[in-house]
């Protein structure tokens, strides 16, 4: 798979990253340590971590204001995602590594850069992959609810568990954008300018 | 003094079309014009409904001519009918605290200035930007889009108290449709406004200038960062209170709605909701709110104030300290909206304490701006007395708050016109005096001409006054039990008060018209006004360092490398009495 990668990238590479050295040499700010999508980040965690506060919070008081909350089983799918969850956090740990260092590795090796470059690629597609199972795992749970006439409206526990798996679809997709982005850089590479989040 | 950087590299290029360079502009400047345009014609709609109202109030057998042709069922014959007040008072509350007040000082000229202040070329994230604007404006028109559905809007007030708003059409009129969009217009309004959030802090940490560290900030900058910062984390909390109360409404849910409640003889499909859980998440987004409101106005002051006293502002790092203690303290006071909700009265003191403590920065402030103008030789022009108005209204509403944070006061005043008149003065009349401040004095940078200063005083004073006539007595109607929330006052005791409400519906009707005089300034003056120079006021920040209007990258492809804090007037051995913040000047005394 990397092989091919690398094949692909020998056709294009050369313009690419002779454009991206130019790039990252005419614009040092935007590939230090900190850039404004990095900061853009957190503040969207800090955002979404209120958000998910207000709904906890709300689900104890709900929870407390009367007797009539059902505890119900978990689709065993569930489980299965949150650790697809887990593995595509990995993937694009591992993508946002090689990109990262493709600025160091273009000083002396355009070559090596262009590995990475595939590489990082390649594990984006991974993690856009275990986002696409993540979402047909979500849509296999919400069915085995339906089959045991649990729905939004059916008590309040199931319309929490609900709201809150739209809510974590919606940072999952969030997140999943920033994958889109290429971890920022690789998708600026290739447009020539940074596009990250612009 | 300003080098010219070869690394600047704008994150998109100028745009060409009209389309780009006027309405889906990613510019920041045209961003900051555009929510300010919104702004305006939302204060208009927003007086206008409290003209519809106050007229109401002091003479409710009046037809209004053509208020029939707006809503035939609400004012049949023109005369608006106790439902239809509560409507025109929801719709008031919410247009004027969302769409005026969040919008016109924070998003307005912090959209236009905070980039320019500090060195940058645009926002840091330009298509967020324009997504921000535009979702706002979308919010507007699905807010606007309740006068026209057929039940009206909603009547349940710009809070939204469940069950009243959880429920549909059985709860009054205004509550299927009209409600629907108000929930749904306020959900898209948090998300353009975290989006807008998002963009000024990372902005302000990550795209100063050289030099711009961040104790040189103007404090303008300051107020626009912490107002961020609390206007994230407020909206992050009101998105969900939405969507939770908009399943209520649509989904069969029962977030809100309590169990055996009977409406219109029907039993509402819903059980074991929490009512007082609505208003806990409303409130802890409303009393952030207020200062998403007031912060910037304060900032505003702080910056303009200094450059018609021409001294430095006094205290310039208790201000900032002052302003980020507002910020913090605003996250633990909610519950004082709510000492009448039945509250336990220790968790009642738990909330009133803070709320006495946030009076303590409130009270530096003022008395920093007061002081810096003590001893000053003042240059009175308009946007100076807008912010000496600012510190009048803002002490005069401040002060009834020392009364409303105490349970005891606040069950007796809580459901009063005082409560009104506390409101309007501190929150609303103040914000707005910043922004008129923030008008006068930006305007010449915004536009490249100056607006005229004999019609801005006239206005100044026609409203100062006006404001004092409008809400003044309401804090004596509040004193003396006149409810709020009444579209008229039949009861024996509230009888001898009407002659009161027919005094302040003049004041209101009068001071409105006042606002023509702005209007007519601010379109006669953009483009007939005369030509502005760059730095007409002779203030310090880094905006006055560039053309009036600042070119496409805002400094003509000089990097600024800053130099001084704000705060350089009264400098004694300069070549003026001002150094600005680019001047490598070496300041001896003062």
């Amino acid at each position: 798979m990397q092989a091919e990668a690398q094949v692909t990238l020998d056709h294009e590479s050369k313009a690419l990253l002779s454009q991206a050295r130019t790039q990252f040499s005419a614009s040092p700010a935007l590939v230090s340590g900190t850039t404004t999508s990095e900061t853009g980040m957190w503040v969207v965690v800090a955002a979404i971590s209120m958000s998910f506060a207000a709904f906890t919070s709300s689900m104890i008081v709900r929870q407390g204001s009367s007797a009539d909350w059902l505890h119900f089983h978990l689709p065993r799918v569930l489980y299965v995602n949150t650790l697809i969850l887990l593995a595509s956090s990995l993937t694009l740990e591992l993508t946002r590594r090689r990109i990262i260092a493709i600025p160091a590795t273009l000083r002396h090796s355009s070559a090596d850069a262009g590995t990475l470059l595939s590489n990082g690629i390649y594990w984006l597609y991974v993690t856009g992959a275990l986002g696409l199972i993540f979402i047909l795992g979500q849509f296999l749970a919400w069915r085995n609810l339906a089959a045991q006439g649990l729905y939004l409206a059916t008590n309040p526990s199931s319309s929490f568990f609900l709201r809150f798996h739209c809510a974590a679809w919606s940072a999952f997709a969030w997140r999943n954008r920033r994958a889109g982005l290429c971890a920022s850089k690789a998708y600026w590479i290739e447009d020539g300018q940074c596009n990250a989040c612009a | 003094m300003q080098e010219t950087s070869l690394q600047a590299v704008h994150q998109h290029a100028p745009p060409t079309s009209f389309i780009r360079k006027h309405v889906f502009s990613l510019d920041h400047k045209v961003i900051g014009k555009q929510y300010y345009g919104l702004a305006l014609v939302a204060v208009f709609v927003g007086m206008i409904l409290s003209w519809l109202m106050r007229i109401h109030l002091a003479w409710p057998t009046w037809p209004i001519p053509g208020l029939d042709k707006l809503s035939a069922i609400g004012a049949p014959a023109g005369v608006m009918t106790p439902e239809y007040y509560l409507s025109l008072m929801t719709m008031h509350g919410t247009i004027m605290v969302f769409f005026v007040l969040t919008n016109a000082p924070f998003a307005a000229f912090g959209n236009y200035f905070l980039p320019i202040q500090i060195g940058a070329e645009d926002m840091a994230f330009p298509r967020f930007n324009m997504m921000s604007f535009w979702t706002t404006f979308t919010a507007f028109l699905v807010m606007v889009a309740a006068f026209f559905v057929s039940d009206g809007p909603p009547i349940s007030g710009w809070t939204a108290y469940a069950p009243l708003s959880a429920i549909g059409k059985d709860a009054g009129p205004g509550l299927a449709m009209g409600q629907n969009l108000w929930a749904i217009s306020i959900a898209i309004f948090c998300v353009g406004s975290l989006l807008g959030a998002l963009n000024f802090i990372a902005t302000t940490l990550d795209l100063r200038t050289k030099g711009m560290s961040l104790s040189r900030m103007p404090y303008s900058t300051w107020a626009w960062f912490v107002t961020a910062v609390i206007s994230l984390l407020a909206f992050a909390v009101l998105l969900p209170a939405c969507i939770l109360l908009i399943l209520d409404r649509t989904a069969g849910t029962s977030f809100f709605i309590a169990s055996g409640l009977v409406l219109s003889d029907h039993l509402q499909p819903h059980s074991g909701g929490s009512t007082l859980l609505w208003q806990h998440l409303f409130w802890f987004f409303g009393h952030p709110e207020v200062y998403i409101a007031i912060l910037p106005s304060i900032g505003i002051v702080a910056t303009i104030l200094p450059v018609f006293a021409r001294k430095p502002l006094l205290g310039p790092r208790a201000t900032i300290g002052c302003m980020i203690a507002i910020g913090f303290l605003s996250y633990m006071v909610w519950g004082h909206h709510m000492f009448v909700s039945g509250m336990n009265p220790f968790s009642a003191n738990l909330f009133s304490v803070p709320t006495l403590f946030i009076t303590i920065p409130a009270t530096i402030l003022t008395l920093l701006l007061s002081a810096t103008v003590y001893g000053a030789k003042m240059r009175f022009h308009t946007p100076a007395l807008f912010c000496l108005g600012f510190i009048s209204v803002f002490i005069s509403g401040g002060v009834s708050g020392f009364f409303l944070a105490q349970p005891s006061l606040d069950v007796y005043l809580h459901a009063t016109y005082f409560v009104v008149a506390h409101f309007h003065f501190v929150m609303a009349v103040a914000s707005i005096f910043g922004v008129f401040a923030a008008t006068y004095f930006w305007f010449p940078k915004m536009f490249g001409r100056m607006m005229n200063d004999t019609l801005g005083k006239w206005h100044f004073w026609l409203t100062f006054i006006g404001v004092y006539c409008i809400f003044m007595p309401m804090h004596y109607l509040g004193l003396a039990g006149n409810v709020r929330r009444y579209s008229a006052f039949v009861d024996d005791y509230l009888i001898p008060l009407i002659p009161v409400h027919k005094f302040i519906t003049i004041a209101a009707l009068a001071t409105g018209a006042a606002q023509f005089i702005f209007l007519f300034n601010l379109i006669w003056s953009r483009f007939k006004g005369p030509i502005a120079p760059e730095n007409p006021w002779e203030a310090t920040s880094l905006e006055w360092s560039t053309t009036s209007p600042p070119p496409f990258d805002n400094f003509g492809g000089r990097h600024m490398v800053v130099y001084q804090g704000p705060n350089e007037f009264g400098v004694e051995g300069s070549a003026n009495d001002y150094v600005m913040q680019t001047s490598p000047e070496k300041i001896v005394s003062r």
